[in-house]
Parts: C-alpha cells; sequence; structure tokens
C-alpha cells in the first residue's frame, strides 16, 4: 500500500477529498452546529462568526449544518447511480465485445444513440414525465452513466481480445467463459476501477446541476446545489453564501477525478515515466 | 477525384444520422407517453367529465395505436410541424426557432472560445509539463472540469456584474439582435462560462496530444534544423492538438447543450433551455418533445459533420465502423 501511494500525488491528493467527505457524511449523523432546517429571523444573513462558522442563509439556517447534511443526498445519489452504471454499463459492454460481430453493430448503434441523452437531459425528461424526486434523478443519471461506461469497457476489451495471449488462450482451445475470466477481468480491473471513480464524479456534477434547476431531490433535504440556487437569489445581499456549497461540490468531484488519475499512473508504469 | 470508398462511408454515416433521428425521438416519444393519466388528462385537469376526456383523446388521436401516433408525429416533424403547446396552444416550431435565435449563439461561440482557449493552453502545458508553470496549467484545467457550470456562472456573474458592475448579470434585450450592441453584451458572461467549462475539458486532450508531438522523430528533426522548441511546435504542434480538440467538442456535443440549458437558467438568458424547464415545470409534454427532437438532432448533425469532416481528412477513420 505504502508503495503504490508514494510519490503518487494524485492519488494521495484524491485520497484526502474523499475521506473529507466521508467526514462530512459521518459527522452529518453524529453532531451538526445547528438544525440544518431550523429557521431563526433573527440569524437571517449572518456573516461569518463563532456562532454560525460559515453564516447563515435568508431564513437564518445554519450554512455549516446545511453542508453537513447536505453531503447524504449528493453520496447516496452517487452511490446508487454508479451501481446501476457500472453493473449494466459494464455487462453491455463485455456482451457486445465478446458477442458475434453480426450483433457487434446494433448493439454498438443503441449504445451511440443512449450517449446522445445526458444525465441531466435525461433526468429533465423523466421529471416532465413522473416529477421530479431522488428516484428520477438516480435512474437518469444511472442509465446515461452507463452508456459511457459500456462504451468505454466495450472498447478496451476489445483491446484485450485483440491481444497475443488471447489468441493463445483461443489456440489452446480456451472456451470464451474461461477467457473472460482469466484473461478478460482481471485485465480490465484497472480501468474499471478508473471509470467507477469517473462516474462518481459524473453523478455528483449531474446532482448537483439538477438541484440547482429544481429537478433534484425536493424540499426540505438541504442538498448543495438547492443552497446554490437559493444563493443566486441573494447575491447583492450575501455573496459568500454562494462560495461554500460550490467548494464542497469541487472537493468531491476533484477528489474522485484525482483518484482515477492516481491509479491509472499506479497501474501504468509507462504514464509514471513519462509524465513525471 | 471522389473515390467509392468515400461514397460507401458517406453513404453509410447519412443513414445512420437518419436512422438516430428516427430512432432516438421515437424513445423520447414512448418516455414521455408513460405519464400516469395522459395528454388528456394533463390538458382538462382531475376535474374532467369521462366525455369530455374522450372526446379530447378522439381529438388529440390518442385513441389511436402508439405507433400509429409516433407516425404520425414523425410526418409532420419532418415537414417541420411540431404540434401547438397542450397549455398556451402555442406553435412549438416558431417558439423553438425564436428562442434558438439565442441558444445557438451562445454554443457557437462558446465552442470556439473554448477551442481558442484550449489549444494555445494545453501546447504551453505539455512543453513546460516539467515546470511549474506548466503543472499549475494543467492543475487550474483539472479544477476547471470539477467546477459545477452553474457554479461558475454564479461567481462570474458576482464578479463581472455586482463585484465590477461591467456587464449585465443575466437577462437578454427585448429586441433581440436587432440591436446587436446590448445583445451581443448580455452574451459575453453566458458564454465564457460555457467556454471555461469546455476549455478545461479540451485543454487536456490538447496536452496530450502536444506531448505526443514533442516525442515524435519530425518534431526532433524539426529542432535539429535549428528550431527553437516554440518554433518547431507552432510548425508541428497546433495541427496535431486540432485534431482530438476537434473531435472530442463533436463527441462533447450533448455535454455542450445540457450545459448551455444549465447556463441560460443561470443568465436567465430567454433560450430553448430556459423554455424547456418551464415546460417540464408546467408538463407540457408535446413541447417537452419538440425541443428534445430538436436538441438531439443538433446533437446527431454535430456528431455526422464531425465524422465526415474527420473522415474525409484522415482515411483510418474511414475503415472503422
Amino acid at each position: 500500500m505504502r508503495n503504490i501511494l508514494k510519490g503518487n500525488i494524485s492519488l494521495i491528493a484524491g485520497l484526502s477529498m474523499i475521506s473529507f467527505t466521508f467526514f462530512l457524511l459521518i459527522l452529518s449523523y453524529i453532531w451538526t452546529p445547528f438544525d440544518p432546517l431550523e429557521v431563526d429571523p433573527k440569524a437571517s444573513f449572518a456573516g461569518v462568526s463563532a456562532t454560525h462558522i460559515l453564516g447563515a442563509d435568508n431564513f437564518g439556517r445554519d450554512i455549516l449544518s446545511q453542508i453537513i447534511v447536505g453531503s447524504r443526498v449528493t453520496l447516496l445519489v452517487a452511490a446508487l447511480s454508479v451501481t446501476i452504471a457500472m453493473s449494466l454499463g459494464v455487462s453491455i459492454g463485455l456482451a457486445i465485445a465478446v458477442a458475434k460481430r453480426t450483433y457487434q453493430s446494433p448493439m454498438i448503434y443503441a449504445v451511440n444513440i443512449a450517449l446522445a441523452f445526458p444525465a441531466a437531459l435525461l433526468a429533465i425528461i423523466l421529471a416532465a414525465v413522473y416529477g421530479a424526486s431522488t428516484v428520477t434523478a438516480v435512474t437518469a443519471i444511472g442509465i446515461a452513466t452507463a452508456a459511457a461506461v459500456a462504451q468505454v469497457t466495450r472498447r478496451t476489451a476489445a483491446g484485450i481480445l485483440a491481444s497475443d495471449f488471447v489468441l493463445a488462450a483461443h489456440a489452446s482451445g480456451s472456451g470464451t467463459w474461461w477467457i473472460v475470466r482469466k484473461h478478460l477481468l482481471p485485465n480490465l480491473r484497472a480501468s474499471l476501477l478508473i471509470q467507477a471513480s469517473a462516474a462518481v464524479s459524473i453523478s455528483v456534477l449531474a446532482e448537483s446541476s439538477l438541484s440547482y434547476l429544481g429537478l433534484g431531490t425536493p424540499p426540505p433535504a438541504p442538498s448543495w446545489g438547492r443552497m446554490l440556487a437559493n444563493s443566486q437569489q441573494y447575491l447583492f445581499v450575501n455573496p459568500l453564501l454562494a462560495i461554500w456549497p460550490g467548494i464542497v461540490i469541487v472537493i468531491v468531484v476533484l477528489g474522485f477525478n484525482l483518484l482515477g488519475d492516481g491509479v491509472r499512473e499506479a497501474f501504468d508504469p509507462t504514464l509514471r515515466r513519462s509524465e513525471q | 477525384m471522389v473515390g467509392v470508398n468515400v461514397l460507401i462511408f458517406l453513404a453509410r454515416r447519412l443513414f445512420l444520422f437518419f436512422s438516430s433521428l428516427v430512432a432516438s425521438s421515437a424513445i423520447v416519444f414512448t418516455l414521455l407517453r408513460l405519464l400516469p393519466g395522459d395528454l388528456a388528462q394533463a390538458k382538462l385537469g382531475i376535474q374532467a367529465t369521462p366525455e369530455s376526456l374522450a372526446l379530447l383523446r378522439h381529438q388529440m388521436g390518442l385513441d389511436r395505436s402508439l405507433f400509429s401516433q409516433y407516425f404520425d408525429w414523425l410526418i409532420h416533424a419532418i415537414h417541420g410541424d411540431l404540434g401547438v403547446s397542450i397549455l398556451s396552444g402555442a406553435d412549438v416550431t416558431s417558439e423553438i426557432m425564436q428562442k434558438a435565435t439565442v441558444t445557438i449563439p451562445l454554443i457557437i461561440m462558446a465552442s470556439v472560445v473554448a477551442v481558442l482557449i484550449s489549444i494555445p493552453l494545453g501546447m504551453y502545458a505539455a512543453l513546460r509539463y516539467r515546470n511549474f508553470d506548466g503543472v499549475a496549467t494543467s492543475g487550474f484545467s483539472q479544477l476547471g472540469i470539477a467546477v459545477p457550470i452553474f457554479w461558475s456562472g454564479i461567481l462570474i456573474a458576482a464578479t463581472f456584474a455586482i463585484l465590477w458592475p461591467l456587464l449585465p448579470a443575466g437577462g437578454f434585450p427585448e429586441t433581440g439582435w436587432s440591436n446587436p450592441g446590448p445583445a451581443f453584451k448580455s452574451m459575453i458572461l453566458p458564454v465564457f462560462t460555457l467556454a471555461l467549462g469546455q476549455g478545461a475539458v479540451l485543454m487536456r486532450f490538447a496536452r496530450s496530444a502536444t506531448i505526443d508531438t514533442l516525442q515524435q522523430d519530425y518534431f526532433r528533426t524539426a529542432r535539429a534544423t535549428g528550431l527553437t522548441r516554440f518554433q518547431a511546435l507552432r510548425l508541428h504542434g497546433v495541427r496535431n492538438a486540432m485534431i482530438p480538440v476537434i473531435s472530442v467538442l463533436g463527441m462533447q456535443i450533448a455535454t455542450l447543450v445540457v450545459e448551455a440549458i444549465i447556463v441560460e437558467n443561470v443568465f436567465a438568458l430567454p433560450g430553448i433551455g430556459q423554455m424547456l424547464l418551464q415546460d417540464v415545470n408546467n408538463r407540457d409534454l408535446l413541447k417537452v418533445q419538440g425541443i428534445i427532437a430538436v436538441t438531439t438532432s443538433i446533437v446527431f448533425l454535430v456528431g455526422f459533420l464531425v465524422d465526415i469532416a474527420l473522415g474525409l481528412l484522415d482515411p483510418r477513420v474511414r475503415q472503422a465502423r
């Protein structure tokens, strides 16, 4: 473990940012300075102070408490949609890669059509039908990200299947399942890990955008995107309100992006030499 | 002289383009018909009598099969008729055309600015990748990718419209482009917001393409003839950086459209994106369907044009499926 971390700045930075996020999540169940939904007219637009460490919004709700509790929605949506995206995307991608040539083209075609619907657009369609909710957001983000995962998985898998050791396995009489289990999956491990962390970043960005547009988890549950939408109405009164939720979103997204870079670096020694 | 291969490539790509349009609009059509209750119910509300519901269903063609409804919609759509809004009765096509005068320039200007930012910065980051400033430049692009577009929009508005009131924080003049000065002014901040987000993504590709160029033999040869690294890069690097940037921009177009929808809402621009969200909140499904059909057509059209351009430039692309 220490060997992997050594000199891998991306991995160290990414893991620290992710730990910070999970620290917020755990903290939300243990302690928050105030009840995040507690309205206090006297504290309306309170600045940064010892009582309200990051200030308070127009209703006098404590910002720090809302940020801590807001991590729940963000991470819940991310966890669920990444589970959908990875299970669906990897199975479709692998299925295409090992399928007969005649079946490959229509499947690739279907994935390409799905790729024209990014998470937010799909969520908008679902919200038009069912009304916005956590479920529509998770479904949309999960399916849209699955298409991207399927595409990358297919390409990576096709590359592995074209290599000499797979040819050798074929020649020695190995079946498709054997090759998938013994050669394909172990070689895909790094790529899947990188894709999963990228999927988390995409989900967090999509969830916060949907909440910002009013199409995410409905109130009163605090969410970072909605806090920012709210702050925009009071930019003239208290511009600082527009800073804090944005910073935590960036920490989560950057954390998982850096984790992906770090994993790539750890698994690919050639990258380490040329990049450093 | 255009070879047979090129013609086959063009024909196949053209077929893909049109069939994707049909397939995606069919998916959207079906998704929007999954509504609990139906369009007639949505229009008349829950107090409607069964008779008036049945009459309206018949008028709207809802009592026919899903397939024949879709086919009807598709034939009209091909003739440029996307129907009328359930709520206001307004013609969907003409409303989209009118709102597109804001959205399309926004997307085009942002793409141009994004390319103009990303290529020089990406090349710079590549050239100086061992130095602090090169690393800092790629660090900025990492940060740019992680910043949600609506937050950078809010920050940019706060900085250039409130802290230093140079430009409007949002809105678009009623007179539209007939009064180009104010119209252009209200586009500057949205265009930069959109371009910064895209530029950060494109920069990574420009950077890795340039690092690749730096290790090529022809680059070493150019250096050996006495050119400085900078001069040699100007000779070989710009085009090599352009190819991945353009093709990535083509792939990113779906994201770009979605980000334009978000940016329009940040800056209260009366474009397609803002209209779409209002219609979603009003459950104006026919209009939502029309808007989504238009935005996905833009996505497929750009993908098609980029593919054709790259295919004509690079024979290897033509061979690939």
